[in-house]
């Protein structure tokens, strides 16, 4: 087996990741293009958190900028989600495939100037984004507010993301390891759920009908298209970062199948009680309560994998950012069973539950893994050996997540008294007044958490420097003792 | 690559999803054709002008005048498309559903249920039902406040809900502090919704049974 | 570690249970969203055609999706079902080797 694996590979060059690919002279991984998605990905991170704190402070009757079209609390509300599901996510994604795709094919992406062309091509359709939505041109369409005029250019991005990466993977033959399943499926997912999910409520259908397809696009979105790509991200690092393969390859075989198989048609659990005909809301209740059957054999691999390194919890930070991810993931996924039932739902739709979920999801499940990806990758990919400072990645880390966990519960908490005061028929006026405090911790978390990645695109800054790293100036001084070079 | 039976299944699997691709776009054309949606003029031709619009023109009658000239029919199509416009622009339906649901008592809260037809019009391209209620439900705000309420609300809302959390909309307004364009345009998008209700004016909790009655519940929207 | 790509005894006991335990009650509740859409065909309720669309959509995905599976397994992709995730490890160690960076613990956190 090592032989055919040792034939495969040819001489490379002694820079980060930039062994010679199989076919030809080009380096295995572009990583120029992994850098910028990455430093791109923090960008908006920043930006579209900012945007989130400043619609927040809205909620406690605080506006800056008060009086502004442009900076109108609504219109930032855009930019947050639209930033970070394209903004941060998509680039870090980008990024990612961009590393992970050529090193587990042993070819490189399909064309080098098509990677160049749809990294600028993405930040365009970004900036042009953001702009469009600060002068108040959305869609009404959640996740999707992309002004018109921009769908079918960033839909023209996507296929072109498909037909690089596609390529690579179509070349290898034999078994395919997990994440090369997700990748493909997640591909031509993506596709087709932006298109359904942009188009048809705008151009196709109407009424009822389209704002069932707009929920069915919510749940795709995160289901089809972040989902997909975020675990078959975990397939590929947490091996490599454990050392140790993957607990049973059958058994993600099956979590995948059973995602492709059971997840699509879950959306119209966002719009239960509407005028959608009922048994299709109880239909949508029934397979999510399937979906989440199927998340436990994914969570139940990884933890076996996990079994006799837990020590690695402590050691390593992304293994840390990964884990603690699956744990707001399966979290996510409990909750989803049962908030999807019609008891619930009676509380819960319309209140602040709903955001609370929503941002552990977003951010608590999908934005920890790339954090803890981009913490593995981006010494690799600058050209560092280590990174400008281990603190501050555990300040990072542990702001986040508490603020997170906080933030979290709060919302939750407060999703709960306003459904139950909506029930008794009090007066509005009495339930802003009773979410007030709520709405006030949730800026304060939101605030420390702008705050930790603030330090951590601190950290990210001083290693792309080169800056002479804290910890490397205390190991000299401490000579070689191996548990200084623990904490990591 | 047909000459393998794996080679059969992986064209014949690329083949489905080129037809649910196709199906999805080909087959609610077909299922639609025959069900064409109502346009605002239609809307508007059915359920007539809502007498706000015309006080409105009253009231401001040179403003009016200079953004919408007469009080009538196509005036008021293009206030409504212009108000539909800034009410997506604006993130409106980010804090403000347009549904009420058959449970929590919603419906002596909000008016009656919300019922299919009620989304089959041009002004729900894209439907906008709404996923968080900060604000109170819109869908049957329709004549429920005056518009010198909604006129004193968009300028300065703490001024009239003193715990509301809804920002201040100085641009829907002129120099000299009087509704513009935008802000008679959202207006009367607010005053026209649910105004094609039967019960409509509803007003909140006044209705037959007094303040608050909760047995009034309308569960026609119900299957 | 590379040679040996047989699964346990207790990993493929736990295969199949999972399957027996978590994929069967999922597939129930497909065949029961199936049986639905055969009820909204036959036109029990006019309400309910628009969402055969998206229902019927779902089917011919999912007969894809089969067809992938059927594919796949064909292709001998789950004949050794353990092998990738070994051939996965390997080819990284080899490539981070070349790059210059041994898997050794000094480049174990980074």
């Amino acid at each position: 087996m090592a032989d055919t694996v040792e034939s495969n590979i040819s001489e490379g060059s002694n820079i980060s990741g930039a062994s010679i690919s199989k076919d030809g002279n080009r380096p295995l991984v572009e990583v120029n293009l992994v850098k910028w998605h990455f430093i791109m990905g923090i960008a908006f991170l920043l930006v579209s958190m900012l945007a989130g704190f400043l619609y927040s402070l809205q909620f406690m009757q605080i506006y800056p900028l008060k009086g502004i079209a442009f900076f109108s609390p609504g219109r930032w509300r855009f930019v947050h989600t639209n930033g970070v599901a394209y903004g941060f996510i998509a680039n870090v994604f980008l990024g990612m495939l961009h590393w992970v795709v050529p090193r587990l094919t042993l070819r490189p992406a399909a064309s080098r100037s098509l990677g160049y062309f749809i990294f600028f091509a993405w930040q365009g359709i970004l900036v042009a984004t953001v702009i469009g939505l600060l002068m108040g041109q959305a869609q009404a369409l959640e996740w999707g507010e992309t002004p018109v005029w921009i769908d079918p250019v960033a839909l023209l991005g996507l296929i072109l993301v498909a037909i690089n990466f596609i390529a690579p993977i179509m070349k290898v033959s034999g078994p395919l390891y997990v994440t090369m399943w997700y990748f493909m499926a997640a591909f031509v997912w993506t596709v087709l759920v932006y298109a359904m999910g942009n188009f048809l409520p705008e151009y196709h259908m109407n009424g009822v009908a389209a704002g069932a397809i707009g929920g069915l696009f919510i749940h795709d979105l995160v289901g089809l298209f972040v989902t997909p790509l975020g675990w078959g991200m975990m397939y590929y690092f947490v091996p490599i970062i454990l050392r140790k393969p993957i607990w049973s390859h059958g058994l993600s075989l099956v979590g995948f199948w059973g995602l492709a198989f059971f997840y699509p048609l879950n959306g119209i659990h966002h719009f239960l009680y509407t005028p959608i005909p009922m048994f299709l809301q109880y239909g949508a209740v029934i397979s999510t309560i399937a979906v989440e059957l199927v998340v436990t054999t994914v969570i139940f691999n990884f933890f076996m994998t996990l079994r006799g390194s837990g020590d690695m919890l402590r050691r390593s930070i992304p293994i840390r950012w990964f884990y603690t991810g699956m744990i707001f993931y399966f979290t996510t996924c409990f909750q989803c069973a049962f908030q999807t039932t019609l008891t619930f739902q009676q509380i819960i739709h319309f209140t602040d539950w709903v955001v609370g979920h929503a941002h552990l999801v977003m951010f608590g499940v999908f934005g920890f893994w790339l954090l803890g990806t981009m913490v593995y990758l981006l010494p690799r990919v600058l050209g560092r050996t280590r990174w400008y400072s281990e603190s501050l990645h555990e300040w990072h880390y542990w702001i986040t997540a508490i603020s997170m966990l906080v933030m979290f519960f709060d919302l939750t908490i407060a999703g709960l008294i306003q459904g139950y005061m909506w029930k008794e028929l009090a007066s509005w006026e009495s339930t802003l007044k009773a979410s007030a405090p709520f709405w006030m911790i949730r800026s304060i978390s939101g605030t420390a958490m702008i705050f930790a990645q603030f330090i951590f695109a601190y950290n990210v800054l001083m290693t792309w420097l080169g800056k002479p790293s804290k910890e490397a100036a205390m190991d000299r001084a401490v000579a070689t003792d191996e548990e200084g070079l623990a904490p990591a | 690559m047909l000459e393998s039976k794996s080679g059969v299944f992986f064209v014949a699997g690329l083949a489905f999803f080129g037809i649910a691709f196709i199906v999805m776009g080909a087959l609610p054309y077909t299922i639609y054709r025959g069900l064409p949606e109502e346009s605002v003029a239609d809307m508007i031709q059915e359920h007539g002008i809502v007498p706000e619009f015309v006080e409105l023109a009253e009231k401001f009658p040179t403003q009016f005048k200079e953004y919408y000239g007469e009080c009538n029919v196509e005036s008021f199509e293009a206030a409504l498309r212009r108000g539909h416009r800034i009410y997506i622009g604006e993130a409106c339906w980010h804090c403000h559903s347009q549904f009420v649901r058959p449970v929590s008592k919603e419906s002596s809260r909000w008016g009656p249920v919300a019922h299919a037809r009620e989304y089959n019009n041009e002004l729900q391209r894209p439907v906008l039902f709404g996923t968080r209620r900060v604000g109170p439900d819109l869908s049957r705000e329709a004549g429920r406040r005056s518009n010198d309420w909604h006129i004193a609300h968009f300028y300065k809302p703490t001024n009239v809900v003193p715990s509301s959390v809804m920002p201040e909309y100085s641009w829907f307004f002129d120099d000299d502090g009087y509704p513009n364009r935008d802000g008679m345009a959202i207006i009367m998008y607010v005053q026209w919704l649910g105004s094609w209700i039967d019960e409509y004016p509803y007003y909140l909790g006044e209705g037959p049974k007094g303040p608050g009655s909760a047995e009034n519940i309308d569960m026609s929207g119900v299957e | 570690m590379v040679s040996k790509t047989k699964q346990t005894r207790a990993q493929r006991i736990t295969l199949i249970l999972f399957i027996l335990v978590f994929l069967l009650p999922a597939g129930v509740g497909f065949a029961i969203k199936l049986y639905e859409f055969m009820t909204v065909a036959n036109g029990a309720t006019s309400e309910g055609t628009f969402m055969l669309v998206p229902v019927l959509n779902y089917f011919i995905v999912f007969m894809g999706m089969l067809c992938m599976l059927a594919w796949a397994a064909t292709n001998g992709m789950f004949r050794d079902i353990e092998k990738p995730k070994f051939d996965m490890l390997q080819r990284e160690k080899e490539l981070d080797e070349r790059d210059g960076k041994p898997w050794n613990d000094e480049t174990l956190f980074n």
